[in-house]
């Protein structure tokens, strides 16, 4: 080895000046950094790291957590009442930060769960919050998006990431962003405002889009990626609806409450939320899928982790192929 | 061998949070420009791909085995995605993104200029960037991957000798010698 050492600490060093300005890039802003930490630690949640949570703490500090925060979100509530605009939805969960309204630089507050959430101003979302929509439908929020509803039938989205879930039949509903405007046709979609850019995925159902540079609007149908950039050039292309893609959605999944319910209802919230379809490999399995009720709660759990929580209590396997989830009795 | 690595990894599998917080802070960022720096896909996809980078690695972690660098392992990781995403965006002859797909020709494996956004010295940083991309290409792989690792995302020579199984004067020498081959390496007419 050689004892040549030159000083690599020579802050004047032209090599190092060349090298770092040549190879130092930071590609992601600390919103796409938090959005990705999310989606990963929901991951993480789910393959390690929930059952070592619910070890660490004790139920009555969760409970005494939970009565705190409810104490909370009432007075805030009772302090921050005044002339809001109609309501564009109401605040089921709020999970790793805070819903923020914002009415004018000086008036500011937080939106705890159950609240309405106000058309008509600016919204920060610092954590990832599921809000219930008053025409119908859920969306999804992650942090560092920023949002306002207009009326109760569109949402503006000014930066950052949003997931949009409509059940059949549900009434017209818009999000517009600087790119144009994306309305839902019974559908699951994603939408990313960043840079100017704005990138629509549709998981199902379809979307239709129009932009201002568009003569006629553009159908986005499900499995596809549409970007449209700020000079408003339009990119397509196919994506699976299913996967790491969608992992992000996943993890911010309204809860399935299983108690009385039919194995066969939960199977398919479990295929809604993971962009997959059940296949029942024998009669047995669909017969016993239609007769179970379930008990208990899978509260905290994402969709595939709860799945394989339900099934352990019962007779049935599954296995997961790309987007379908086979279930066969275990005889 | 990678002690710290195995360690870390040990506690995440364990479900200590607070390794995930430090295995977050220690590689999402860096793993960013690691992508970054091998594509010119736009920062939603650079997203994207680093989000599927560490699913898979925290899905696959009871596989690591130390005998690479934590760091290392995922580059690999992110490698093979960058190769997939070449792979499906060649399948794809719906595409109509013409920046995306002729950019996706270029070689994903190898270091690349940077896109910027700001046009007033767009073109002077792109051909600095692709200046020193070309030349750290042209030189040996452990030579290229060290000065990439200290001057582009920032580990300290400790840290670049536990990922390279070295001594940190082992280290520091062949830091030295990869600047000396970079330096000589460089276009006369582009003195760094």
């Amino acid at each position: 080895m050689s004892e040549w050492r030159p000083d690599l600490r020579d802050e004047e060093d032209p090599v190092r000046s060349a090298l770092e300005l040549g190879l130092r890039q930071q590609p992601l802003d600390a919103a796409a950094l938090a959005r990705v930490r999310e989606s990963v630690r929901a991951e993480f949640d789910t393959m390690h790291g929930w059952r070592a949570g619910s070890r660490r703490w004790p139920r009555w500090v969760a409970a005494m957590a939970a009565t705190l925060a409810g104490l909370t979100v009432l007075a805030a509530l009772y302090l921050f009442q005044g002339e809001e605009g109609p309501p564009f939805g109401n605040v089921v969960r709020i999970e790793r930060g805070s819903l923020r309204t914002a009415r004018n630089f000086f008036r500011t507050h937080d939106l705890g769960v159950g609240a309405d959430v106000p058309s008509q101003e600016a919204i920060m979302s610092a954590g990832t919050s599921l809000i219930a929509l008053a025409g119908g439908g859920l969306l999804r929020v992650a942090p560092g998006a920023s949002f306002e509803g207009v009326g109760s039938n569109e949402v503006v989205l000014r930066a950052g990431r949003v997931f949009l879930d409509f059940p059949r039949g549900a009434g017209r509903f818009v999000l517009s962003t600087s790119a144009g405007t994306f309305e839902h046709i019974g559908t699951q979609f994603e939408a990313v405002v960043e840079g100017g850019s704005t990138r629509i995925r549709v998981r199902e159902g379809a979307v239709r889009m129009s932009t201002p540079a568009a003569a006629a609007a553009l159908m986005v149908d499900a499995g596809t990626e549409v970007v449209v950039s700020q000079a408003g050039s339009v990119a397509r292309r196919s994506v699976p609806t299913y996967g790491p893609d969608w992992a992000w959605a996943e993890s911010t999944a309204p809860q399935f409450e299983i108690e009385n319910r039919e194995l066969m209802d939960f199977l398919g919230w479990v295929a809604r939320e993971t962009g997959r379809h059940v296949e029942f490999v024998d009669e047995r399995a669909r017969d016993v899928a239609g007769h179970t009720l379930l008990h208990g709660s899978v509260r905290g759990l994402a969709p595939l982790a709860a799945l394989q929580q339900v099934l352990s209590t019962t007779s049935l396997r599954y296995e997961i192929h790309d987007d379908v989830i086979r279930v066969s009795s275990a005889r | 061998m990678y002690q710290e690595d195995r360690q870390l990894v040990t506690r995440m599998l364990a479900g200590d949070a607070r390794a995930f917080d430090a295995f977050f802070a220690s590689y999402a960022r860096r793993l960013a420009a690691f992508a970054a720096r091998r594509t010119a896909f736009p920062a939603a996809s650079i997203e994207d791909l680093v989000q599927t980078t560490l699913i898979k690695a925290i899905r696959n972690l009871h596989r690591f085995r130390g005998e690479a660098a934590l760091f290392t392992w995922l580059c690999e990781i992110c490698r093979n995605e960058l190769i997939n995403l070449r792979r499906k965006a060649s399948r794809r002859p719906e595409h109509d993104d013409i920046d995306e797909l002729a950019e996706s020709d270029d070689t994903l494996l190898e270091l690349r200029a940077a896109e910027t956004t700001n046009p007033l010295c767009a073109l002077e940083m792109a051909a600095h960037r692709g200046a020193i991309a070309e030349t750290l290409n042209g030189l040996p792989e452990r030579y290229a991957r060290a000065l990439e690792w200290k001057y582009g995302d920032g580990f300290s020579v400790d840290e670049i000798a536990r990922m390279l199984g070295l001594t940190t004067i082992a280290a520091q020498s062949l830091l030295a010698r990869a600047r000396v081959a970079f330096k000589q390496s460089w276009p006369e007419e582009q003195p760094p």
